[in-house]
């Protein structure tokens, strides 16, 4: 599949932190479409403090049938406190500068079967949400929105304000949204599904609220795009045909893979494309898969791991091993 | 054109952009995910296929639309479309009339304002405006418009609780199934009867790379039997049964071997721009075993295919009965 | 409970529409996570063995909320279900114990007003009867049925195959005509 060439055609800063980014073709004209809660993967070069080039996914937030722009809003996350650095590079981006990406890709679609759509945000994850807001609006679909923001810190709210027709009116306390939350998650009609973007742990809650209303899994959607590190992980070696090598903590099995010169094929390395999914042979001692990707089957079985995110688990004897098969 | 006097009459029409759905080293088949990627001609041992996704059959669109339209009129029950798949419906119209008017630009016009559209099919005279959403705008609902303007039966697959869901389809074309029994079901669920299929897991991979499917890529697949029926009714839907039951039968029993059809379908996945539902349209072509005998390559290709097909797939595509003395007939020379 | 879906050996590929509890009787377990649930008791056939599953549900329900319906047959059944779907919320949950054929019929009503699969659960006693469709003249044939069986349809008096297909909007098996080849 083909990147796009895009130039920077638009830049707001208004509010801080959160850089509303927009993207064109240089010579203008129309975009490959995209359904609503896709994502943009930008290639972020290496270079200015990032150690190796990144590929970084970003929500889109515009109207994605035949658009002649890409529009993403990105939440500025300190190099300095973990993080990768590719965020802190869109910051940098001027208007013209040139941007590759891949074409958007989605695993956050609204449920066509669902009668109503409860909608769940913290922070920039209110981003693939507004693109669900606005295919419910042109589709006359009925969808609730509990938005959860830093004061002066909220993205977006123009387009939430006139999508929900102002009714949605965010929060700035957790607590507040959260008992809002209990209540709302015990007053929807059968045929209603719930979606939620932000970081991990406000997922993790808004999940575990759904459950103890009793909600099944098969109503509860949650777009991945973690903004928290994993775990760095235990070193462990690795075995390919004849050569070894050591993976570190914090150094991904992908990163080791391509530090001794393999081109695994990958996309997303957060462990939910699936791209770089890997054979494992039977010298390996264990995986901590970690990977959203995988089934459970797949998982259980132990014969395959994605190079992103999966490292090796230990044996009896303490070894850690993985023996991937090109 | 004048064409030299022939024992063997020259190849022409259908034949010739007959998609042959066997590639050139071919020699035993099994089912598998054998897709790849659509809008790519494919050139056979008769002539080429496959350069557009949409096949309008040249000489035989016209009659072949008739009987579409003939069947959508007297069962509307070949049209299903369930709670929720509206906006997939549409999404699918736009992407196949802009489709159509970039690859036969001779006949067919789209012009665009905002969500105002305006079809011209100069081939069947349909002259029509609409306002995209606008169920009032259309005649029939957007499913069917499209039906009526293209052979391909329509079927479109939705994710739901982590499956794909066959949630509506126009289907007048069928093969030996019923659209109004199945809407509603995993792709899993209509599969079951066919052997290997689902036990092999090609079934689940097939469903993996639907899931996967991005936006704005579009594959194909061919997929063949020999027909259930001894002519070229592409009608051969369960509901139709009675009327075609007795085809074979009698082909067999009067050893027309040259009637009987390899019917070959032709399926095109496309991730919908707008909704993400994904598309599982099948063109079906008819082309008789006389017809093929006619071309040496691929009369020797078949037989050696449906021969080679093991009891139980030969049992499932239902011509584990008949296929010796047919392919026998099928691999005797041409008499001059 | 005599049984759970679990137990069961996985099933061959041919009956991939055909829910296990149909085939043989099998009583699903309660899903503790929900937070109301309808219990529909359909007492068109061994009552005594309905009974006994639905008061297994209702014991291992104890303290929750539970609507308990007694309904004389499948009509009634679907009546109470979607009677109680109306005001449910999320966090419903439906048990439906009864033959196969009244629970196939609620489960299809069930998946009409919007509820997943993981939102259902059914207590089966009885697999005898079947309800086939005629996909030439769309009658339902109702009659004591195993699969792959023939029956003469009700509506135009062709005999069916009963085809191990089952359809999850309707409940019903796919019937066709058995002799369609024979001249």
């Amino acid at each position: 599949m083909g990147r796009l060439r895009l130039v920077v055609a638009g830049i707001d800063d208004t509010v801080p932190a959160v850089r509303r980014l927009v993207l064109a073709a240089p010579q203008g004209g129309e975009l490959p479409s995209y359904t609503p809660g896709s994502h943009l993967v930008l290639d972020v070069p290496a270079g200015a403090g990032r150690e190796r080039a990144l590929a970084n996914a970003y929500s889109l937030v515009g109207e994605g049938l035949h658009p002649s722009r890409y529009e993403i809003a990105v939440l500025l996350c300190d190099p300095h406190g973990g993080a990768a650095g590719g965020s802190a590079w869109v910051h940098t981006l001027r208007t013209g500068d040139p941007v590759t990406a891949m074409p958007p890709r989605s695993s956050f679609a609204p449920v066509q079967a669902a009668t109503r759509h409860l909608l769940v945000a913290a922070g920039i994850g209110i981003t693939p949400l507004v693109s669900h807001l606005r295919f419910h609006a042109r589709w006359g679909r009925e969808a609730e929105l509990l938005y959860l923001h830093r004061a002066g810190r909220g993205a977006l709210l123009d387009e939430v304000a006139e999508l929900t027709g102002g009714v949605a009116s965010p929060f700035h306390d957790r607590a507040d949204l959260l008992s809002r939350l209990r209540e709302r998650l015990l007053d929807q009609p059968i045929g209603t599904h719930l979606y939620t973007c932000g970081p991990t742990g406000f997922m993790d809650l808004v999940v575990s609220e759904a459950q103890e209303a009793g909600w099944p899994a098969s109503r509860i959607h949650l777009e991945h795009f973690g903004l928290d590190d994993l775990d760095p992980g235990e070193p462990f070696d690795v075995t390919v045909g004849e050569r070894r090598f050591e993976v570190a903590s914090g150094v991904s099995l992908l990163e080791a893979m391509e530090q001794q010169g393999y081109a695994v094929p990958n996309l997303c390395r957060q462990g939910v494309c699936g791209e770089c999914r890997l054979d494992l042979g039977p010298a390996t001692t264990g995986v901590w898969h970690r990977d959203l990707y995988l089934t459970d089957d797949d998982k259980a079985a132990g014969d395959c791991a994605m190079a992103c995110v999966s490292r090796a688990l230990p044996a009896a004897d303490g070894r850690s091993h993985l023996e991937v098969s090109l | 054109m004048t064409v030299a006097a022939h024992a063997v009459r020259p190849l022409a029409g259908p034949t010739t952009r007959l998609p042959w759905p066997f590639p050139d080293d071919l020699e035993s088949f099994r089912y598998s995910v054998n897709v790849e990627p659509a809008r790519v001609p494919r050139p056979t041992a008769a002539g080429e296929w496959g350069a557009h996704i949409v096949d309008l059959g040249a000489e035989e669109y016209g009659a072949m639309m008739a009987e579409r339209r003939r069947i959508l009129d007297a069962d509307p029950h070949r049209v299903r479309i369930l709670p929720g798949m509206l906006p997939a419906c549409w999404d699918l119209l736009l992407y196949y009339l802009r489709d159509l008017a970039i690859s036969f630009p001779h006949i067919m016009e789209l012009t665009e304002d905002g969500d105002r559209f305006h079809w011209r099919n100069h081939a069947l005279g349909t002259d029509q405006s609409f306002v995209l959403g606008d169920a009032a705008s259309l005649p029939h609902d957007p499913m069917t418009f499209l039906g009526r303007e293209i052979p391909d039966d329509l079927l479109l697959v939705k994710e739901r609780d982590g499956r794909l869901c066959f949630d509506a389809g126009l289907v007048t074309f069928a093969a030996a199934w019923s659209v109004s029994f199945d809407v509603g079901m995993t792709m899993d669920e209509i599969h079951n009867p066919v052997p290997r299929l689902t036990r092999e897991g090609i079934t689940s991979r097939a469903e993996q790379f639907l899931r996967r499917l991005p936006a704005d890529q579009v594959y194909r697949r061919v997929n063949w039997t020999l027909s259930a029926s001894g002519s070229r009714k592409l009608d051969v839907s369960l509901e139709e049964l009675p009327a075609w039951g007795t085809d074979i039968p009698a082909l067999v029993r009067d050893e027309d071997w040259g009637r009987l059809q390899l019917r070959i379908e032709v399926e095109h996945f496309v991730r919908l721009p707008m909704t993400g539902a994904v598309t599982f349209n099948i063109r079906t072509h008819m082309t008789s075993l006389d017809e093929i005998r006619r071309v040496p390559a691929w009369r020797e290709q078949l037989a050696r295919v449906v021969l080679e097909l093991p009891e139980d797939l030969a049992t499932y595509k239902g011509f584990a009965d008949y296929r010796e003395p047919a392919m026998a007939w099928l691999r005797r020379e041409v008499s001059v | 409970m005599t049984g759970t879906a679990t137990e069961s050996a996985p099933h061959p590929p041919h009956y991939t529409s055909v829910p296990d509890w149909s085939r043989e009787p099998l009583v699903q377990p309660v899903d503790p996570l929900g937070r109301v649930h309808t219990v529909i008791e359909v007492v068109d056939g061994d009552r005594v063995a309905t009974r006994a599953v639905v008061a297994g549900w209702l014991a291992a329900l104890a303290g929750a909320q539970v609507r308990h319906h007694t309904c004389e047959d499948t009509s009634a059944a679907v009546a109470a279900l979607e009677d109680d779907l109306v005001a449910a919320r999320v966090g419903h949950r439906v048990l439906v114990a009864g033959s196969a054929d009244a629970c196939l019929a609620v489960r299809a009503a069930g998946v009409r007003a919007g509820l997943a699969d993981d939102e259902m659960g059914f207590g089966v006693v009885s697999v005898a009867t079947r309800t086939v469709w005629c996909v030439h003249c769309s009658a339902a044939t109702v009659a004591e049925l195993a699969l792959d069986d023939v029956v003469a349809c009700s509506g135009c008096t062709r005999n069916l195959l009963v085809y191990p297909h089952v359809s999850r909007r309707t409940g019903q098996h796919l019937g066709f005509m058995v002799d369609a080849e024979e001249a």
